[in-house]
């Protein structure tokens, strides 16, 4: 119906059943119009010409909402991938908007060329191969390298750096990049230096550090030159040795750009991504604070170890039976799955701060909005609460696209912090505890975050498998790369390295949740088991059709085993040599 | 210039040099996490005489996180929805670090073969599928001879 309907009215009320449905969408609350709407303007996107139409449309009408960039992100996830041609083509239209002089006025609106950038930011990341690379013409680098100039908005210029970050993904856009003529790495140093100076509403200043952090994080990463110590920034040179308790990198989903000190947070994948902290809670009275810098959905409050984050499916956070957290974007408080209306009837605003209050004895959750108590909640019924904190409430956040926040867990003074007649809460900061260990593998994380990211792409790739035929058996049998060192427990399986062993919380092989890490005893004959499993798997992964969905036959997760105790961190028990 | 995981490098060089009956992946030449996958039919499915291409992503943190596979091939399957997305748990909650790109692609291969439509992604297909079995095969079989038997890739 509606295809045919569209057929008919042809190109321009098409243009004008965009609008009016994107319109339509961004005014919606209720959850199953919403899908509706959403779904309309998806089964468009099935179609080449419609899904270039839409795209030219919203360059127009995305708006500073926090709900639109979400809902373009989603639109364009679900869309089927787009040829070459198409790509081309979105992105000459896309050029046409932006050029001066054009058609419809002298200059493109700053909204226009911040719209622009998401788009090509969000294609970009969807798109590899030669998909990107006709996306990213000539054209479109030097336009993207233009707004990082100090005559545009900070907002224009944030996208613009991150569209760059995402082409810069692809390897040849890379280079494209780097050969533009310009020096990528003195434009974003100097960038960094200006925005250290500068005055204005607080508004201003929040965009500004947005740049400046992603612009940091740009230059440690996507667009190293390979000297580390290039650019010391002001979280580099922040005593860190006063901070107990970080958002830790290791136990959250893989797109987070995070400062060194662990503290500060953002997400510029359209993913819905989530971090637990390195410390959790299993009684006491406990309060934190975050700092927001925008304004979107984001999902501030509790979860355990199981909480489970599905960045694609738009889970986090209080999304599943074991955690808790509000969003006041839509101003809801979220446990169980479910929402319940909770907060004012406002959204919150960037330089807002949110303190969560959590007293364990009593299920009893309290937040505040920038001092203002928002109300005493019972999230869990409270049988249901204490079974949660004994296998341990870790703050949890999950945040949707470009949003961005500072946390305090105690280590700085808070700015709105409760009556400490009313409630005495302890800062997690004042008990936590980071191990040097730990906290080297979170650096560590954060820099092999970006290792992997920045590598550049070498076209006679071949040449990088020459080398390598050693005995697999004698390395890591997950990374390949170093000898096995660790046996996990309980159940024993073997042939794992330090590293990865950390990084995993069940057994790979078994799927049996990991309560011990100890180092493998090397007079023992024991080799390591996972190469021979390995191929037993593809085998019965061939020959046994009648379960398709398991190549490897893991017994299903038992219940979680971690024994309780009233703080736990993420670190592994047994590791010491 | 940064490496590549070793991991990645020797997967990669191990599906080239033993390649799999029915399976081809290929790394592109300009980002080697990024592979061109055909999948043959398996014989006596309906999918069988048909070539579906797919495209495989392995994430930054490959292998603590699955790859991302979708088909790019229409394809009449109630675990695979019309976007090419699969349903398998283990490129979901079930994934293993011990698991391989070449095991995720025989699973693929053998969920060609046995369509689950009690674990539905597309609802209308798996519908079908339980309603009338014979004639959902003879749609997913008259799909594969219009869609995927065409070797050259589609166009969107």
């Amino acid at each position: 119906m509606q295809k045919l309907a569209l057929r008919i009215l042809g190109r321009f009320s098409r243009k004008t059943f965009i609008r009016s449905a994107w319109k339509n969408l961004n005014s919606l609350s209720e959850h199953d119009e919403l899908t509706e709407a959403l779904d309309t303007l998806i089964s468009m996107s099935h179609e080449e010409n419609e899904f270039i139409e839409l795209i030219t449309v919203i360059v127009d009408v995305l708006s500073e909402a926090p709900m639109a960039s979400a809902f373009l992100c989603h639109i364009i996830d679900s869309a089927a991938l787009p040829s070459k041609e198409t790509s081309h083509k979105i992105t000459t239209r896309l050029l046409q908007k932006l050029k001066p002089g054009g058609i419809y006025r002298s200059k493109p609106k700053k909204r226009t060329r911040v719209n622009a950038a998401i788009i090509w930011s969000v294609l970009a990341e969807k798109l590899a191969g030669e998909i990107s690379l006709s996306l990213f013409s000539d054209n479109v680098c030097t336009t993207l390298l233009d707004y990082l100039q100090y005559d545009h908005d900070a907002s224009v210029r944030l996208f613009a750096l991150i569209a760059l970050e995402k082409f810069g993904m692809t390897g040849q856009n890379k280079e494209k990049i780097l050969n533009s003529g310009r020096d990528i790495h003195k434009i974003l140093q100097c960038i960094a230096k200006e925005l250290h100076s500068g005055e204005g509403s607080s508004e201003d200043i929040n965009r500004r550090r947005q740049l400046k952090f992603c612009l940091e994080w740009a230059l440690k990463n996507t667009f190293d030159s390979g000297k580390e110590d290039m650019c010391d920034s002001d979280e580099g040179s922040v005593n860190s040795n006063n901070i107990n308790v970080m958002l830790n990198p290791l136990d959250a989903t893989a797109h987070w750009k995070i400062s060194r000190n662990g503290l500060e947070i953002r997400n510029d994948n359209s993913t819905f991504e989530s971090i637990r902290a390195t410390m959790g809670v299993s009684s006491g009275k406990w309060f934190y604070e975050v700092v927001l810098l925008t304004n979107g959905i984001m999902q501030i409050g509790y979860a355990t170890k199981r909480c489970l984050f599905g960045p694609e499916e738009g889970t986090g956070v209080g999304d599943d039976q074991y955690g808790f957290a509000f969003d006041g974007c839509r101003n809801v408080l979220w446990a169980n799955g479910v929402s319940v209306p909770y907060g004012g009837s406002e959204s919150w605003k960037p330089g807002d701060v949110v303190g969560v209050y959590m007293d364990v004895s009593s299920g009893c959750v309290r937040f505040y909005l920038n001092g203002k108590d928002l109300g005493v909640v019972y999230p869990l019924n409270l049988a249901q609460f204490r079974k949660l904190a004994e296998s341990s409430l870790h703050p949890a956040l999950s945040f949707t696209s470009y949003q961005q926040a500072i946390v305090n867990f105690g280590a700085e003074k808070f700015r709105y912090p409760p009556p400490p007649s009313l409630f005495a809460y302890q800062t997690l900061n004042s008990q936590g505890q980071i191990s040097s260990e730990l906290r080297n593998s979170i650096q560590k994380r954060v820099w092999r975050a970006s290792r992997y990211r920045s590598m550049s792409v070498n076209p006679y790739w071949k040449q990088q498998f020459e080398s390598t035929e050693e005995d697999l058996d004698t390395q890591c049998s997950i990374c390949f790369a170093t000898p096995p060192a660790i046996v996990l427990g309980p159940c024993n399986h073997d042939g794992f390295c330090t590293d990865c062993a950390k990084m995993m919380h069940s057994c790979p092989l078994c799927r049996t949740p990991i309560s011990y890490r100890k180092p493998m005893n090397n007079n023992t004959t024991s080799l390591p088991s996972t190469p021979t499993k390995l191929s037993i798997a593809s085998t019965s992964a061939s020959s046994s059709l009648s379960a398709p969905s398991t190549a490897i036959v893991l017994p299903p997760t038992p219940p979680h085993s971690r024994p309780a105790s009233s703080i736990t961190s993420w670190e592994p028990r047994c590791l010491e040599p | 210039m940064a490496a590549l995981p070793k991991r990645i490098i020797k997967e990669t060089e191990r599906l080239i040099a033993d390649a799999v009956p029915g399976i081809s992946a290929r790394p592109h030449e300009d980002n080697l996490r990024y592979f061109d996958v055909d999948i043959t039919g398996p014989e006596q499915s309906p999918f069988e005489g048909g070539v579906f291409k797919l495209e495989l992503f392995l994430p930054e943190e490959y292998p603590m996180a699955p790859p991302k596979v979708r088909f790019l091939t229409k394809i009449y399957h109630p675990n695979i929805d019309k976007l090419g997305r699969i349903c398998l748990d283990i490129l979901k909650d079930k994934w293993s670090p011990a698991l391989q790109i070449r095991t995720v692609l025989l699973s693929i291969q053998a969920l060609l073969s046995a369509p689950n439509p009690d674990d539905p992604l597309a609802n209308d297909v798996a519908q079908h599928w339980k309603d009338n079995e014979p004639e959902a095969i003879a749609k997913a079989r008259e799909w594969t001879q219009k869609y995927a038997e065409n070797l050259v890739p589609p166009q969107e």
